[in-house]
């Protein structure tokens, strides 16, 4: 159900401080789209079927995209976009039973005539362009209640059955809100001399720094009075760097850098500072012995705890509910660990966790989770999600779970079968018992001493977002499961140690976690006092792939450092590709 | 390799093919032919494509000659067509080798002098050789028809060069059609928002 298509399918769930108050009565998108949703209204009386629409929502986001790469010093591509997105939605039946939640739901058979959604702000075309996506997803809605019917009658009577959505308090708050200006040459110069630090490091075979700038305006009318415009922004660096071990195996590093504000993002000697490590990193990768399968005390250092928290944790809070289908018929679905966890252990007792969009920093530092809307243009509630180490509450969309009949403004992601995706804002671990990390690492020590082991691992950095391809996530997820893990992988580590009892560090490579799910949380034993703030930006891919996903959610992790007991480490035994005949061009430079 | 003016077919008859350095039976030098787009494999392609006639007539002599052939043949009507947007055809040796020509403007011409009809919604198919012997004449002036030509070797802009053709027989097909209901509210900048039901 996702769909993958760059630059025209970004929605942001972001959202700087409002500004001023106007009336938002100048402007022509909102009055197409109040318009057109006032005669949209008509199909209750002229619509076919017995199913009249009860709820639309009409969204659109107009954004500005611009989009750097570059490699060596050099610009490999430049794009800068405006695009228009449209979200329209219609739904039929009542909040009780509508046309969402069934496998088929938001499929649609017939022809599109809605393709392209013209830039101007011209009114009668954004009136016609709203006519044709209404009259699609009015039909598209027919057909979905029309299969779910016939579900209910070929299945037997279900013991408990949700409402398939939940009512939400209309909000108005039409700031006004224009583009900003970016210095497009001024970047894709930036870009370039980044790019360049990797001319350095003749170990890296293929290296790529990206800018990518999304400058949104997103606006949401829906038909019980809400009426939102928002800026929807973020800008990130990312960079990507990749090397071959003599071996034959491929080593790579990968970063990124982002912001809601394009002018907050650091200064170029810092993201420098940052390329040079990647480039470091890749060097001693190379030339780093290749791990083995082992298994015994981890040290998680806080960057690396807040990614893997990010995945254990932020993924699971967001529990799909199962569409309906006809009996027999098999769904390609992945649940949440936490589905039926509720209430039950997820953390050491010493421990409590928060999701909170509604901060905006934390420690001096901006928190890019932060919004004032969700995509269902609900504003986002603080929530304790785990309390004293045990499952309290979700993260919500209006699509109720059970035990959470209500959002508490959580939807970020383009979901399945007619719904919305709940994604993290701001995630806050705390734990109440920790130790400076010093003392983390001598009792990682400790324990291996106990346990006659020759040294135990440390994990600095997570491969999260993931910054490998589809066809590296794939082999990851069939070795999550083929190991007795969960459906859901875990990010590879990045970088991760050798720590021997004589205190000695050394770097490993190829090595990923085995088993490792949000079941392993249990076997955390201490945790550090320095905390660390990890952001990224979600879009809905497994692992928060890069380049991957529509929608985009800007998020945060707040955790300490973490030692588990035991975590599971192996290397996959894949044939290696062959290093590359002739040194590269630059090795003697 | 240089491209260069190459006869293909003479007095009606097949004489060597459009060749690029990978050589077939028989025919083992390029003659710069071998076309891509960026980025995709090198094919033989055609570029600009001559056709020449020697039983030419006036475009008004070949609509007489059409009409006489409707009689002829006692059908109720013949067709023109007027305008092509594209076409296809396989060539793989397990396909069919048949083609495909998907026309934008078609008319109804009728022996009895009536008007000529607009229609929609025909697709013209057929086999090459069955094809070809079936043209009875073309006019005396060539049109040229620029477009892009799609193979393994990606699209490469080509041209077409041909006269008006008078074909004795050529076999139609109904085009896919849909089922979509029209929308259910009228156009908004009707404004007056008509039901149509």
């Amino acid at each position: 159900m996702r769909w993958i298509a760059f630059s025209a399918a970004i929605v942001l769930a972001a959202g700087a401080a409002l500004v001023a108050q106007t009336s938002g009565g100048d402007d022509v998108i909102l009055k197409a789209m109040k318009d057109e949703m006032q005669r949209s209204k008509e199909l209750r009386v002229v619509g076919g079927g017995q199913d009249a629409p009860y709820f639309f929502s009409y969204g659109l986001t107009d954004s500005d995209n611009l989009r750097i790469n570059a490699s060596l010093g050099s610009v490999v591509s430049v794009s800068n976009i405006h695009v228009r997105f449209p979200t329209v939605e219609v739904r039929v039946g009542d909040y009780d039973f509508d046309n969402t939640n069934h496998l088929f739901s938001g499929y649609y058979s017939g022809s599109r005539y809605d393709g392209n959604w013209p830039l101007d702000d011209n009114y009668a075309a954004l009136r016609e362009s709203f006519w044709l996506a209404t009259d699609r997803a009015y039909k598209a809605a027919l057909e979905s209640m029309g299969r779910k019917r016939a579900t209910l009658n070929s299945s037997s009577a279900q013991s408990e059955r949700l409402p398939d959505f939940s009512k939400a308090d209309p909000v108005v708050s039409l700031p006004k809100v224009t583009h900003k200006k970016v210095d497009e040459a001024g970047w894709t110069k930036r870009i370039a001399q980044l790019s360049a630090v990797f001319n350095a490091y003749p170990e890296v075979l293929t290296s790529q720094v990206e800018l990518q700038a999304i400058d949104g305006i997103t606006y949401l009318v829906n038909s019980e009075g809400t009426a939102i415009r928002y800026p929807d922004r973020v800008s990130w660096v990312a960079a990507r760097a990749e090397g071959q071990a003599p071996d034959g195996m491929y080593v790579r590093d990968a970063l990124s850098i982002q912001s809601l504000d394009i002018d907050q993002l650091p200064s170029e000697a810092e993201m420098r500072k940052a390329m040079t490590e990647l480039g470091e990193h890749v060097r001693a990768l190379v030339n780093a012995p290749r791990g083995e399968g082992v298994s015994g005390p981890t040290l998680f250092e806080p960057e690396a705890a807040a990614q893997l928290l990010a995945q254990l944790v932020g993924d699971n809070l967001r529990v799909p509910r199962k569409p309906m289908t006809d009996p027999g018929r098999n769904i390609n679905f992945v649940p949440s660990e936490f589905e039926t966890r509720m209430g039950g252990r997820i953390l050491p007792d010493w421990f409590d966790v928060s999701d909170d969009p509604t901060q905006t920093m934390w420690n001096g530092k901006p928190l890019i989770g932060n919004y004032s809307f969700d995509i269902e243009g609900v504003p986002p509630k603080p929530v304790t999600v785990i309390e004293k180490g045990s499952l309290k509450a979700l993260l919500t969309t209006r699509q109720p779970i059970r035990g959470f009949p209500a959002s508490n403004g959580h939807a970020r992601l383009t979901g399945s079968f007619g719904a919305r995706a709940a994604a993290i804002g701001n995630l806050f671990v705390k734990a109440n018992q920790t130790v400076p990390l010093v003392d983390l690492k001598q009792r990682l020590i400790q324990l291996c001493q106990d346990r006659g082991k020759e040294y135990g691992m440390l994990v600095r950095k997570l491969d999260f977002p993931f910054s490998a391809g589809a066809g590296e996530l794939q082999s990851l997820a069939q070795a999550s499961q083929q190991s007795g893990g969960s459906a859901r992988p875990v990010s590879p580590p990045l970088l991760v140690y050798r720590v021997y009892t004589d205190g000695r560090e050394e770097l490993v490579r190829g090595l990923r976690f085995r088993g490792v799910s949000s079941r392993s949380l249990r076997d955390i034993l201490a945790a550090s006092q320095e905390t660390a703030l990890f952001d990224f930006v979600n879009n809905g891919a497994p692992l928060a792939m890069m380049n991957a996903g529509g929608y985009l959610a800007p998020a945060a992790v707040v955790a300490p450092g973490l030692l588990f007991d035991e975590i599971e480490f192996d290397v996959p035994q894949d044939q290696l590709p062959r290093p590359a005949i002739v040194p590269p061009p630059n090795a003697g430079q | 390799m240089k491209a260069r003016r190459l006869p293909l077919v003479e007095n009606g008859t097949l004489k060597t093919f459009l060749m690029s350095r990978s050589p077939i039976q028989g025919f083992p030098q390029s003659n710069g032919h071998g076309r891509r787009a960026p980025g995709y494999e090198v094919v033989s392609r055609q570029s600009n494509l001559f056709v020449e006639s020697s039983k030419k007539v006036s475009d008004a002599e070949l609509r007489k000659m059409l009409v006489e052939e409707i009689k002829k043949q006692g059908k109720p009507y013949g067709l023109y067509f007027d305008q092509v947007s594209s076409g296809y055809t396989t060539t793989a040796r397990r396909g069919l080798q048949a083609f495909t020509v998907v026309p934008l403007v078609v008319y109804r011409v009728y022996p009895d002098g009536r008007p000529d009809e607009l229609i929609r919604g025909v697709d013209i198919v057929g086999t090459p050789l069955a094809s070809f012997g079936k043209i009875l004449a073309t006019s005396d002036h060539m049109q040229v028809f620029n477009g892009y030509c799609g193979a393994e070797s990606g699209d490469v802009p080509v041209s077409a060069i041909a006269p008006a053709l008078l074909v004795s027989e050529i076999e139609i097909q109904r085009k896919q059609s849909s089922q979509d209901r029209p929308p259910y509210l009228s156009r908004p900048s009707d404004f007056r928002a008509e039901i149509r039901r």
